[in-house]
């Protein structure tokens, strides 16, 4: 009886305070900045992790990815999502001792096929992306081919407590 | 953790706790997995002209091929969880002991078909006015209830059963338990995934609308319903978890709903006299959550008294 009173007996104590399933809805955001299948001649990037630095927005600005620990990617005039505008590419190490510039025709900025990345977690699911491309590279000294995706999908969740 | 004493000093730590903190100490967000529906009762009214100001008994066998056929369901989503420890407070939405992350559930309803199921039902007919209640077996207990308007030519109602059921169920899940200071033996909070596969008892209910066509002796009816297969279930078994010591091995809080599902049921019976019934039916079963439509033919031979 005491353990009866007690297993439910917290339940009723909760019930009488605070009302069981305590549930509401909330607003969930995701990050996603995937990419895949790449390659790049003096290194071999596995599990690339990379973190955009700089906005889309202005013209003739650029943004910076981040590629592990060992380089950047510098892309110029990149305006919307497919950054098919882009003029130049710079890649380089921290110290600009390796510095790979690519200029328009060495490079191509392709829209990949298939969908956009979703894990549409929740309810009325929406997905803003921000860079959605395949960039292509091959010259003497550069081989890429660099699929990213990133966006942020925003969904309803029921959150309990 | 076993003195009268200490156990009563839980309950009251419980209740400031849980006044101070939510109510629910554990929550589980299943990933996968399967959960078995027994196929609800056929929902329909007398199938013949009952004599006005009559009343009758009816009892009825199905009889179905035993089968399970399995669906999956889209669009099932795990919410957000989280419990907390004493310190934690859990005054803001950041501050949790143990937080389980929204998602989507990738989990199947296996329908089946029992080969009998066992039912009585008291029929009575006021004017055109018609109300039938009964029982069945299927092969737990099931209440149900029909009311509606019967003709010469035809009959339309509203039916709704309601009842118990014992399913197999199959999952992985992830579960979190919350910890308390108050008690020096209390666990720490705990982050676990696991399987649980095994029975487990749950309500279910369904309502819906039925229409005959009465042709002489034969009888044409359309039966449109939905069901809740897994009624009022927020609580699903789990290994061991939390303060589990001192509370039996435990249920969890769910983070999602189980989804209902809607059926068709398309039937004719043909009526000896007033003693006796034979039906053929085709229920098919569809879902906006269900990937895909499933049908089932049964039989059943009814005798009136």
């Amino acid at each position: 009886m005491l353990r009866w009173f007690v297993k439910y007996g917290f339940l009723l104590s909760a019930v009488w305070f605070v009302g069981c399933a305590d549930t509401e809805n909330v607003t969930q955001d995701r990050s996603y900045l995937k990419a895949n299948k790449t390659s790049l001649a003096y290194y071999a990037w596995k599990d690339v992790s990379a973190e955009r630095v700089g906005s889309f927005s202005k013209k003739d600005a650029f943004v910076t990815f981040k590629i592990g620990d060992k380089l950047d990617m510098d892309i110029y005039g990149c305006q919307d999502i497919y950054c098919s505008s882009a003029t130049s590419v710079v890649i380089h190490d921290s110290s600009f001792k390796y510095v790979e510039t690519l200029r328009r025709g060495e490079f191509l900025f392709l829209v990949p096929s298939g969908k956009v990345y979703s894990e549409e977690f929740g309810y009325d699911c929406e997905i803003k992306v921000a860079a959605y491309w395949d960039l292509i590279v091959n010259t003497e000294t550069v081989r890429i081919d660099w699929n990213v995706q990133e966006a942020e999908e925003s969904c309803e969740v029921h959150f309990y407590k | 953790m076993r003195s009268p004493f200490l156990q009563v000093a839980f309950l009251l730590a419980c209740f400031v706790f849980s006044s101070l903190t939510g109510c629910t100490a554990y929550f589980m967000s299943v990933k996968e997995g399967d959960f078995d529906v027994t196929l609800h009762p056929t929902l329909k009214g007398a199938e013949y002209a009952m004599d006005e100001n009559s009343s009758i008994r009816r009892i009825s066998v199905d009889i179905h091929r035993l089968e399970n056929q399995k669906v999956k369901l889209s669009k099932v989503w795990t919410g957000k969880a989280v419990v907390c420890d004493w310190d934690a407070h859990c005054g803001s939405r950041t501050d949790y002991s143990e937080v389980l992350e929204p998602g989507k559930a990738d989990i199947g309803y296996v329908f089946k078909s029992l080969p009998v199921a066992l039912s009585i039902e008291w029929l009575e007919k006021r004017k055109i006015r018609f109300i039938s209640y009964g029982f069945g077996l299927d092969p737990l207990p099931y209440a149900k209830l029909s009311v509606g308007l019967n003709w010469r030519y035809g009959e339309i109602g509203l039916s709704s059963y309601f009842g118990f059921d014992m399913s197999n169920t199959d999952y992985t899940y992830e579960g979190i338990a919350a910890s308390s200071p108050f008690i020096q033996s209390w666990p720490e909070p705990e982050h676990l995934t696991s399987t649980y596969d095994g029975y487990q008892d749950h309500l279910r209910g369904g309502f819906g609308g039925y229409a005959s066509v009465f042709l002489g002796p034969v009888s044409l009816t359309y039966a449109p319903s939905v069901h809740s297969p897994w009624l009022w279930t927020d609580e699903l078994g789990g290994e061991t978890a939390g303060y589990a010591d001192i509370i039996p091995p435990t249920d969890y809080e769910l983070t999602f709903e189980f989804p209902i599902y809607f059926s068709n049921y398309f039937g004719i019976t043909y009526n000896i006299r007033e003693k006796m019934q034979f039906s053929l039916g085709l229920t098919v079963l569809n879902g906006i959550q269900l990937e895909k439509r499933l049908y089932f033919g049964s039989a059943t031979i009814a005798y009136l008294f």
